[in-house]
C-alpha cells in the first residue's frame, strides 16, 4: 500500500498544475481546460438564450414596439452566432477534451499547450464578439452574413468586423481542438482498444474532428476574403468589379452544412453513451452505428447547395443535391433504430439523462423528417427562409443537440465534479424544456407555411400570424425557465450536492473506473482493455510487453508527464513519450492574436503589426524544448527512444490538412470568380510576369531539397539548414519584389484580388517554413544529438514538403490560367444584365443612382 | 365535437382565412403542386414518426430481462429494417416524384410567357412590364390569370428574395445576375408577398402585392401604366404639383409627363392606383399617405425617404395631387 501511495504522490506531483492565479493562467491539463470550455460555453448558452427571449418577446404580437428594427436584427444575428460558434461547438469540444482521455485510458491530450491555447482563443474570440454590445456597433447581418449586405458598402459600421474577426478567432480554437482530439484518439488509446472497440462517443468525436479540420477552413477563408474587401477594398464579392456575391454562399455553406453535423454527431455519441449505461445494455449493431457516423461525416460535405435552392441553380443540380441530402436519412435511421433496439432489449432506468434522450429521439426524428422535406427542392422554394426552416433547424439543434448535451452533462456531472445532481430538479427541467420547446417551435412550422419570412422584426395584423406567434413566445419562456432550472440544479450540486461514488450509474466505459472527480493523472495504472465495455467484462491479462509498459508508467521518470503511444488501428504498445507541463505561453500567444485583431478592427496598423510580431515571438518561446534552452541537458537529453513518427508529426500533418483546406478555399475562390466572370485576365490586364515568380518557386523547391538533406545526413545538417534558409529568404524576396511591381491593383478587379491573395497565401506559408527552419537550426546547433532535435527535423521536413507543394500549385495556377482561359475581356459583369433592366425602368439611372 | 375537431385541424394545419398569405391555399397550379407535395410528405413523414414513437413507447412499457448478446440477431434486424430498408422504401419514390415536380415547375422562361421585370432595392420593388417599355410600377405586380408568367429578377444592391406564398415558391434577386420565377395563377385575387432574404434594417417592411386579374383587365392596367400622368384636374391638385416640384419630391421620384424625373424612389406616375404605401407596409389611404410624406421614418424606420417638413396647406395640395395620379 505504501508503495502505491508513493507512486500516486509522484504521479500527482508530476501532473499537478501550480496553485492560484499562476495555475489558472498556465494550466494545460485536459480536465481543467475541458471544464473551462464547458462552463464558458454554458454561459454563452445563457447569453444566447436571453437574446432569444428578447426576440420572441418582440414577436409576441403584431406591430410590437418592444424592440426597434436595428436592435432586433442585431439580436437575431448574435443569437445564431452565439449558439453555433460560442455554445454548441465549444460545448461538445469541451466535453470531448474532458472525457475522451478518460474513455480511452490515457493521462492527457497529446499537445496540452495547444489545447490551452484553443481555450484562450475561444474565450477571447467570444469576448471580442460580445464586446460589440459595449461599442454599439453590433453585427447585424445574420449568422450566415450574406454578401453584399455584409460588405463595406451596405454594412459600413464595425459590427461586421467584430463578427468576422471574432468568429475566425473562435474557429482557430475549433481547428486546434479538432487536431488535438484526432491525434489523441488515433495514438493514445489504451492497449487493446482497437478502433472497433472504441466507445461510440469516441467514434463520433474522431469523425467530427476530421470534419472540423476540413470544414472550418472554408469559413475562415470566406471571412478573410470579406475582411480584405471591407478593409482594403479587394472586390471578391462585388459584382460591379469582377466579384460574385454567391462565392460567399458557396464557401459559407461548404462549411455551414458540415457544421450542423459537427454539432450533431457528438450529440449522437452522447446519446449512445447514455442509452447503453441507463438501459444497461450495449448498443445494438455497434459496427453499423460506427459506419453510420463515418458515412454522415462524408455525405455532409456534399449537401451545401441545398441551402441555395432559391438562388436560381439549374433544376438538375438542385435535384442531385436533394438526392444527396435525402441519403443522409439512412445513416441517421441506422442510429435511431440502433438506439430503439437497445432500449427494447435493455432494462431502461428513467433517469434525467434518459428522459432527455427520449425527448431527443422524439424531437430529432421530427426534425429529420422536416429536413427531408426542405431538402426536396420544390417544397424548399416555399419553405426556404421562412419560419418553417426556423422550426426545422431548432428541432434539429435543440432537440438533436441541446437535449443530448443536457443528458450528457447530467450523466457525467458526478464524474466531473464528484457530486450527484438532484433527480427531481433534473426531471422538472426536462418537463419544462421539452414542453416549452414544442410549444415554442411547433407553431413556427405553420407560420412558415402561412408565409412568415424569417428575420422580420414585425408583421402586420392582417396576415393572421398573431395567435401562433403568441403561443410560440409563451413556449419559449417555458423553455428558458427549464434551462434555468437545469443550470440551477448543476450549480447547487456543485456547491453542496451529495458526494458521488466513482461509478454512480454502473457504467461500461473506462471513465467510470477513475475517482470522482478523477485525479490529475486520471489513472494510477493505465488500463488495458479487451472489449467494448471494459467495466462489464472480466479484466484481461495483458501480455508481457504491455504489462511492463503500464507498470513503468506508474512511476513518472524524473517527474515528467509520460504517456503511452499505441498503434493507430490495433492499439498495441508503441512507445512512451512526454508532454510538456504548465505554461502561460499559450495564453500570451492568444493575447497577441487578440492584439493584432483589435488593431485590424480599429484600423490601427501599428497595433496590428505589433500583435503579429508578438504572435511570432510567443510562438518561438512556445516551441522551445522541454525545460527550456538553458535547462540541464540531463533532464531531457535521455528522452525515450523516439517513435518512428513523433506525435508532433501527426499533429502537424493534420494541421497542414486544415491549412491546405484554407489554400484550397483560396483556389476555389480564384476559379469560381474566373468561371463566373467568363475568363481572365480582365480587359487591359496582360498575363502575369514569369521571371521573378519562377525564380521564387525554384528557390522554394531547392530549399526543400536542402531541408531533406538536413534531415537525412546528420553531419550536413547545419550547412543544409542555413542553405535552405537563405534560399527561402531569396524566394520570399523575389515574390515580394514581383508583387510590389504588379501592373494592376488588387482593388480594381476580382482577378487582381484573387491573384494577390493566392500569392500572399503561398508567401505566408513560406514565412512559417522559414521560421521553423530557425527553430530547427537552433536545435541542431545547441543540442545536436538529442532525439528532440531529430523530431524537430522530421517535422520541419514535413512542413517544407507542404511549403514546396503550395508554391508549385500557386505558381502553376496563376501562370497557366490567364494564358489558357483566354480572357476574352469577358467580364460578364462588364455587361451586367441588371443595368439593361434598370435602364428599361424609369429614367434610366435607377441602377446607378447614388445612395 | 366534430366542429371542434375541424377547428382544431384548421389551427394545427394552419388553414388561412381569405386574404391571409398561405402556401397551402394555392391560387394556381404552380402553388397547388407544391402544396400537394407538402401534404404527401406530411402524411408519409407522420407515419414514419409515429412508427418510431410507437417503438419507443413499446420499449418504455415492456421490461425485458437479461443482457442480450452484442451480436443479437433480432436487434440487428430491427436496425437494418428501420435504418436502411425503411428510408430506401420511403425515399426512392419520393425522390422520383420530387424530380418530376421540379422539372415540371422549372423556372426556365418560355417563349409565350408574360414577362415582368422586378428589381429589388433596399427596401422596395421596382416593377416593369415587358410589353410596354414605360409601363413602370412599384411594389405591386399584376398578372393575368390562366397564362404562364415569368418574372425576370435582379437587384441593384443586396440580395433579396421574391415570395408570394399563395402563388409560387421564392427566387432570389441577386446583384449582377438575372434569375427567373415562372408560375401560373388561376384564381383572380390580391395576394400578399414578402422579401424572404434578409436585406437590411427594413427587411420586414419590404412587402408587395400581387394582383391576379382577367387578361383584359391586366392589359388595361399595363396600358394605363404606360401612359404619362394626366394634367391635374382640380386647382388644388395643380397647386400640389408645384409643391411636389418645390419641396424636392421630384429629386427622387418621377412623374412621367412632368419635369419630375428622379429615379431614386418609386415612379409615382400612377401612384393613386396602388394599393399600398411603403412597399406594402400600410394601405394607400389619405391618412397613411399624409403620415408617410411627413414622416416616412416613423412609419418604416430606416427606409431611404427623408422626412418632408411640409406646412399644412401645402400638404393638402400635395395629397390632392398624389391622389390625382391614377
Amino acid at each position: 500500500v505504501t508503495t502505491l501511495e508513493t507512486r500516486g504522490d509522484a504521479l500527482r506531483q508530476a501532473w499537478a498544475s501550480p496553485p492560484g492565479l499562476e495555475g489558472f493562467t498556465s494550466a494545460v491539463n485536459h480536465k481543467s481546460i475541458g471544464k473551462r470550455f464547458v462552463v464558458t460555453a454554458f454561459v454563452f448558452l445563457l447569453v444566447g438564450g436571453l437574446e432569444a427571449m428578447l426576440i420572441r418577446t418582440q414577436l409576441i404580437r403584431p406591430e410590437n414596439g418592444f424592440l426597434d428594427a436595428e436592435t432586433y436584427n442585431q439580436l437575431f444575428t448574435m443569437h445564431g452566432t452565439t449558439m453555433m460558434f460560442l455554445f454548441a461547438v465549444p460545448m461538445v469540444e469541451g466535453l470531448a477534451m474532458y472525457l475522451v482521455p478518460l474513455m480511452i485510458g490515457t493521462r492527457d491530450l497529446p499537445f496540452p499547450r495547444l489545447n490551452a491555447f484553443g481555450y484562450w482563443c475561444f474565450l477571447l474570440g467570444g469576448v471580442l464578439l460580445n464586446w460589440s454590445f459595449l461599442t454599439g456597433s453590433v453585427p447585424d447581418g445574420g449568422w450566415f452574413a450574406y454578401t453584399p449586405l455584409t460588405g463595406p458598402e451596405y454594412s459600413p459600421t464595425a459590427g461586421m468586423d467584430y463578427w468576422l474577426l471574432g468568429v475566425t478567432f473562435v474557429e482557430i480554437a475549433g481547428v486546434v481542438g479538432a487536431l488535438e482530439l484526432a491525434v489523441l484518439i488515433l495514438r493514445q488509446r489504451a492497449p487493446g482498444m482497437s478502433l472497433l472497440r472504441m466507445p461510440l462517443f469516441v467514434w463520433s468525436i474522431l469523425v467530427t474532428s476530421g470534419m472540423m479540420l476540413v470544414a472550418f477552413p472554408a469559413v475562415i477563408t470566406a471571412s478573410i476574403l470579406l475582411e480584405l474587401e471591407r478593409k482594403l477594398g479587394l472586390p471578391f464579392y462585388d459584382p460591379g468589379a469582377g466579384g460574385n456575391p454567391l462565392l460567399w454562399q458557396h464557401l459559407f455553406w461548404i462549411f455551414g452544412h458540415p457544421e450542423v453535423y459537427i454539432m450533431l454527431l457528438p450529440a449522437t455519441g452522447i446519446v449512445s453513451a447514455v442509452i447503453a449505461v441507463h438501459a444497461r445494455r450495449r448498443i445494438v449493431a455497434y459496427e453499423l452505428v460506427a459506419a453510420a457516423l463515418v458515412a454522415i461525416g462524408v455525405i455532409s460535405f456534399g449537401l451545401w447547395v441545398h441551402h441555395m435552392f432559391a438562388v436560381g441553380i439549374p433544376v438538375l443540380a438542385q435535384t442531385l443535391f436533394a438526392v444527396a441530402s435525402a441519403t443522409i436519412a439512412i445513416p441517421s435511421g441506422i442510429q435511431v433504430f440502433a438506439w430503439l433496439a437497445t432500449l427494447l432489449q435493455g432494462r431502461p432506468r428513467w433517469t434525467t439523462p434518459m428522459l432527455y434522450v427520449v425527448g431527443f429521439v422524439v424531437t430529432f426524428v421530427a426534425g429529420g423528417i422536416t429536413g427531408v422535406m426542405v431538402a426536396a427542392a420544390p417544397f424548399d422554394w416555399q419553405a426556404h427562409d421562412s419560419f418553417f426552416v426556423v422550426a426545422h433547424f431548432h428541432y434539429v439543434l435543440i432537440g438533436g443537440v441541446l437535449f443530448p448535451i443536457f443528458a450528457g452533462l447530467h450523466h457525467w456531472f458526478p464524474k466531473m465534479v464528484g457530486r450527484v445532481p438532484s433527480e427531481g430538479a433534473g426531471r422538472l427541467s426536462f418537463l419544462l424544456v421539452f414542453v416549452g420547446f414544442h410549444v415554442a417551435f411547433f407553431p413556427q412550422h405553420i407560420l412558415g407555411l402561412r408565409g412568415m419570412p424569417r428575420r422580420v422584426y414585425t408583421y402586420g395584423e392582417a396576415v393572421g400570424w398573431d395567435g401562433y406567434n403568441a403561443v410560440s413566445t409563451i413556449g419559449s419562456y417555458l423553455l428558458g425557465l427549464g434551462v434555468l432550472v437545469f443550470a440551477y440544479n448543476l450549480v447547487r450540486t456543485w456547491r453542496r450536492g451529495p458526494v458521488a461514488p466513482d461509478d454512480p450509474w454502473g457504467g461500461d466505459g473506462l471513465e467510470w473506473s477513475t475517482a470522482s472527480p478523477p485525479e490529475v493523472h486520471n489513472f494510477r495504472r493505465l488500463p488495458v482493455v479487451a472489449g467494448r465495455a471494459p467495466r462489464w467484462e472480466p479484466a484481461p491479462v495483458p501480455d508481457e510487453r504491455t504489462a511492463s509498459a503500464v507498470t513503468t508508467l506508474t512511476v513518472p521518470e524524473q517527474g515528467r508527464r509520460q504517456q503511452l503511444h499505441t498503434t493507430m488501428v490495433a492499439a498495441e504498445v508503441d512507445d512512451v513519450f512526454s508532454v510538456p507541463g504548465s505554461t502561460p505561453w499559450p495564453l500570451w500567444t492568444a493575447v497577441s492574436i487578440a492584439v493584432a485583431l483589435v488593431g485590424v478592427l480599429i484600423d490601427h496598423a501599428f497595433l496590428a503589426v505589433l500583435g503579429a510580431v508578438l504572435v511570432v515571438a510567443a510562438g518561438l518561446r512556445w516551441t522551445s524544448p522541454p525545460g527550456g534552452w538553458r535547462a540541464d541537458p540531463s533532464t531531457w537529453a535521455d528522452l525515450e527512444a523516439p517513435a518512428s513518427r513523433p506525435g508532433g508529426w501527426h499533429g502537424l500533418l493534420l494541421g497542414l490538412v486544415a491549412v491546405g483546406c484554407i489554400g484550397g478555399s483560396f483556389l476555389y475562390a480564384y476559379f469560381y470568380l474566373l468561371v463566373t466572370t467568363g475568363g481572365w485576365p480582365p480587359p487591359g490586364v496582360g498575363p502575369p510576369a514569369v521571371l521573378l515568380p519562377s525564380v521564387a518557386v525554384a528557390g522554394v523547391v531547392a530549399a526543400t531539397v536542402a531541408v531533406g538533406v538536413a534531415g537525412r545526413r546528420v553531419e550536413a545538417r547545419v550547412p543544409a539548414l542555413v542553405l535552405a534558409g537563405l534560399l527561402g529568404l531569396a524566394a520570399l524576396g523575389a515574390d515580394a519584389l514581383d508583387l510590389a511591381n504588379l501592373p494592376f491593383s488588387p482593388a480594381d478587379h476580382g482577378y487582381g484580388a484573387a491573384f494577390v491573395t493566392l500569392r500572399a497565401f503561398a508567401m505566408v506559408v513560406l514565412v512559417a517554413g522559414i521560421l521553423v527552419l530557425g527553430v530547427a537550426l537552433r536545435a541542431s546547433l545547441r543540442r545536436p544529438d538529442d532525439p528532440w532535435t531529430a523530431a524537430v527535423l522530421q517535422i520541419t521536413r514535413l512542413l517544407w514538403v507542404f511549403v514546396a507543394a503550395t508554391a508549385v500549385v500557386v505558381w502553376s495556377v496563376v501562370q497557366l490560367t490567364p494564358r489558357v482561359s483566354g480572357g476574352e475581356g469577358g467580364s460578364r459583369t462588364g455587361s451586367v444584365p441588371h443595368h439593361s433592366l434598370a435602364t428599361g425602368i424609369g429614367s434610366g439611372t435607377g441602377g446607378d443612382a447614388p445612395r | 365535437v366534430r366542429r371542434l375537431a375541424v377547428a382544431l385541424t384548421a389551427v394545427l394545419l394552419g388553414t388561412a382565412c381569405a386574404g391571409e398569405p398561405s402556401a397551402l391555399d394555392p391560387a394556381g397550379d404552380t402553388a397547388a403542386q407544391l402544396a400537394d407535395l407538402w401534404w404527401l410528405m406530411l402524411a408519409v413523414g407522420s407515419v414514419v414518426w409515429a412508427l418510431v414513437v410507437a417503438v419507443l413507447v413499446r420499449a418504455a412499457m415492456g421490461r425485458r430481462d437479461g443482457d442480450g448478446e452484442p451480436g443479437d440477431w433480432s436487434g440487428q434486424r430491427l436496425v437494418v429494417a428501420g435504418g436502411i430498408v425503411l428510408p430506401v422504401v420511403v425515399l426512392v419514390p419520393l425522390l422520383l416524384l420530387i424530380f418530376r415536380v421540379a422539372e415540371g415547375l422549372s423556372h426556365e422562361p418560355r417563349q409565350d410567357d408574360v414577362r415582368i421585370q422586378v428589381v429589388g432595392e433596399q427596401f422596395w420593388w421596382r416593377v416593369a412590364y415587358e410589353n410596354a417599355a414605360s409601363a413602370v410600377d412599384a411594389n405591386e405586380v399584376h398578372v393575368p390569370v390562366g397564362r404562364p408568367v415569368t418574372l425576370e429578377l435582379t437587384s441593384v444592391d443586396v440580395i433579396h428574395s421574391f415570395w408570394v406564398p399563395n402563388v409560387a415558391g421564392k427566387t432570389d434577386l441577386i446583384p449582377g445576375e438575372t434569375t427567373h420565377l415562372r408560375f401560373e395563377v388561376d384564381r383572380p385575387g390580391v395576394y400578399r408577398g414578402f422579401c424572404a432574404e434578409f436585406c437590411g434594417i427594413q427587411h420586414a417592411g419590404m412587402r408587395l402585392v400581387l394582383v391576379a386579374q382577367d387578361a383584359d383587365e391586366f392589359d388595361d392596367h399595363v396600358r394605363r401604366l404606360a401612359q404619362d400622368a394626366a394634367e391635374p384636374r382640380e386647382p388644388l391638385a395643380a397647386e400640389g404639383q408645384q409643391v411636389f416640384e418645390r419641396v424636392g419630391c421630384a429629386s427622387c421620384h418621377a412623374v412621367r409627363g412632368t419635369d419630375a424625373a428622379g429615379a431614386v424612389g418609386p415612379d409615382l406616375t400612377h401612384f393613386a392606383s396602388r394599393r399600398t404605401i411603403g412597399a406594402g407596409v400600410v394601405a394607400n389611404t389619405r391618412g397613411n399617405l399624409a403620415g408617410w410624406v411627413v414622416d416616412a421614418q416613423g412609419v418604416k424606420p430606416g427606409n431611404r425617404m427623408p422626412p418632408q417638413p411640409v406646412d399644412p396647406e401645402d400638404l393638402e395640395a400635395l395629397l390632392a395631387y398624389l391622389e390625382d395620379l391614377e
